[in-house]
């Protein structure tokens, strides 16, 4: 299982007895998020772990966030209550990552740590899993998620790639194989950290979700079946009818001990279309979803406001 | 550099819009002829007047359905200014016996829908029909109970639906081996219980749709269907999970829900089988096998027991 990377990297972050050329870093944050968006408003109370570890060339780093807080609004769909969730994710590369800018990757947590003393390399590619639990209204997609990272970074530069999806393959990608929810996202982001106190993110994300297929009918719905000619599922659930793709940039800015992000972007159903179908057509992995192609585009607007103490 | 993210996606949703598949398949469906410019797609199977569509020069998908006689379809048909741009063409329940000869002006058409003619002349139709491109091919509901050994002379043919028809002999399938480019076969409802050996023969095969027979076993031989990656036998008589699925090389998918399944053979796992999707949902497992299979096919990145 890939859950051995933790323990290996929580295991050469506590080991003593290592040589004196393993060095090994963290820390600890402790946060208050609030989110406000057309799709999602919730506010959030959070403590995140983010540990490297390097050994000459060779660096493992790994993160985990566990949170609580309470919903308005999530997937587009207004509900109140209290959620829950937690993000864990790592890392193996090259390089050393003294400079802890992999917290960058974090899911959950917008703080990225950054120690200024350390100006170093790092190419890695690592996994992750996250899930979230949600009132009983929207629990249908609590769905695991499963996530494989790659990250490049320079000094006080570091690229982060993210794909999620809920599938799951092998013991790596641990998602909860069910085709359907939070299905697919892809995130981009290029973090510049000018000091420990100021540090600046810009990034790219595609977001797909769908209803549930329903699997006691035949995949012969007429929408998006590009006039009949593939298959599309007819789909089940209390939000048989809530798909959207966001395709958005974000910035974020760090300062001090406040985090601020604004999400902008479209949401398009002709895109989660374009880009699942494709998905779905080549790699066989049919039926299709019954997105609304003819739906005209909307807006995607987000923002996020964090405040953070961290044991830096 | 945060100039360059936001002129990126922008040009990409730009492109996106503005690709062909927007305009064949993501653009509004108009059903009447008020709006002439700018139109791709046009539905007129619920319109009642005249139809002319002289000027209507862009268009990807048209639906003529309904619409009635041979030589209605024939006028309307040559009224089209711009025949090269015609990918998408329905001509479902019109009565056909044979098809418009207007229809051989579209040499771009990539998609025909036939459903719900069952005095066509198939065999003439494929013969006229081998001079254009085609890909997909829909012939639901139209009381076959053969298909003519013509179907091999569309050899550009990618995706044929022979659902809803009565062709439980299935012995047509040396015929469609003959097609180079087939990918996807689609038997639904026609009450096949046996499948004939020779769909062994389809290696070209990707995806087989074969839901909504009574399908109680498969043929043994199944190791030619050496390209086939999904195979849909969801609503069939299956009262075991059939062992020779393992000896198809590359199946992924498989979907057989619904179904009468008790058990599965010891000898499936992920080290027998290629399958990698299961969706096995409603049949007869007892909680005991379910638990169990659950546990062997824990890796798949799809399971739906």
């Amino acid at each position: 299982m890939g859950h051995q990377f933790l323990k290996i990297i929580f295991f050469l972050i506590v080991s003593k007895g290592f040589t004196q050329n393993l060095n090994y870093d963290g820390a600890v944050t402790l946060d208050v998020k609030i989110t406000l968006g057309n799709q999602n408003r919730f506010c959030q109370l959070g403590i995140s772990a983010f540990g490297i570890s390097n050994y000459h060339k060779i660096a493992l780093e790994g993160g985990i966030s566990v949170y609580t807080g309470y919903l308005f609004k999530k997937h587009s769909l207004h509900s109140k209550g209290f959620i829950g969730g937690y993000d864990v994710f790592y890392l193996l590369g090259y390089g050393q990552n003294n400079n802890l800018l992999g917290s960058s990757l974090s899911q959950y947590n917008n703080v990225i740590l950054y120690d200024h003393q350390h100006r170093n390399a790092f190419y890695g590619i690592g996994f992750g899993f996250e899930k979230q639990f949600l009132p009983a209204y929207l629990d249908e997609f609590e769905q695991r998620i499963g996530r494989f990272m790659m990250r490049f970074a320079s000094n006080h530069h570091s690229l982060g790639f993210s794909f999620k999806n809920d599938f799951k393959i092998g013991g790596l990608f641990y998602g909860d194989a069910t085709d359907f929810g939070a299905t697919g996202s892809l995130y981009i982001n290029y973090s510049n950290a000018k000091s420990s106190e100021e540090i600046h993110q810009v990034g790219f994300a595609l977001e797909l979700f769908t209803p549930q297929p329903d699997y006691g009918r035949i995949a012969n719905h007429q929408m998006n079946s590009d006039d009949g000619r593939k298959n599309v599922w007819h789909t089940i659930g209390l939000h048989k009818n809530t798909f959207y793709a966001n395709s958005y940039l974000s910035y974020k800015l760090q300062q001090n001990s406040m985090v601020y992000q604004l999400n902008t972007g479209v949401e398009s159903h002709k895109l989660g279309a374009y880009i699942q179908n494709k998905l779905h057509d080549g790699f066989g992995l049919n039926p299709r979803y019954p997105w609304n192609v003819a739906q005209n585009n909307g807006v995607y607007l987000q923002g996020e406001v964090q405040t953070f103490i961290n044991s830096l | 550099m945060k100039k360059h993210p936001f002129l990126i996606s922008f040009l990409v949703v730009l492109l996106l819009m503005s690709c062909q598949t927007s305009k064949t398949f993501y653009g509004t469906t108009y059903s009447n002829l008020e709006a002439t410019k700018n139109v791709y797609r046009l539905d007129l199977s619920s319109y009642q007047k005249e139809i002319d569509l002289s000027e209507f020069s862009e268009l990807r998908m048209l639906n003529l359905s309904n619409v009635g006689s041979l030589a209605r379809l024939t006028t309307i048909l040559n009224t089209i200014p711009n025949p090269d741009q015609l990918e998408v063409l329905l001509l479902n329940n019109n009565q056909l016996k044979t098809l418009p000869s207007s229809l051989l002006r579209f040499k771009a058409l990539k998609q025909l829908s036939l459903h719900k003619n069952p005095n066509l002349d198939l065999k003439a139709a494929f013969m006229d029909l081998s001079s254009i491109k085609l890909e997909f091919l829909s012939l639901q509901e139209n009381q076959l109970s053969q298909v003519p050994k013509e179907i091999g002379l569309l050899r550009t043919l990618k995706e044929i639906n022979l659902s809803q028809n009565n062709l439980s002999e299935t012995n047509f399938f040396d015929d469609l081996a003959e097609l180079p480019e087939l990918q996807s076969l689609w038997l639904r409802n026609n009450g096949i219980t046996v499948l004939n050996t020779s769909l062994s023969k389809l290696s070209q095969l990707v995806h087989l749709y074969l839901e909504h027979n009574q399908l109680k076993e498969l043929p043994n031989n199944l190791k030619g269907l050496k390209s086939l990656r999904v195979l849909h036998l969801s609503f069939n008589q299956f009262e075991e999970l059939p062992e020779n699925l393992q000896n198809i090389p590359k199946l992924i998918l498989l979907h057989i829900d619904h179904c009468y399944i008790q058990t599965i053979p010891h000898t499936f796992g992920p080290k027998t089988t290629s399958i990698k999707g299961l969706v096995m949902n409603a049949n007869a497992l007892s909680s005991e096998d379910l638990k169990k299979w659950k546990l062997i096919f824990k890796n798949n990145f799809l399971l739906i027991f």
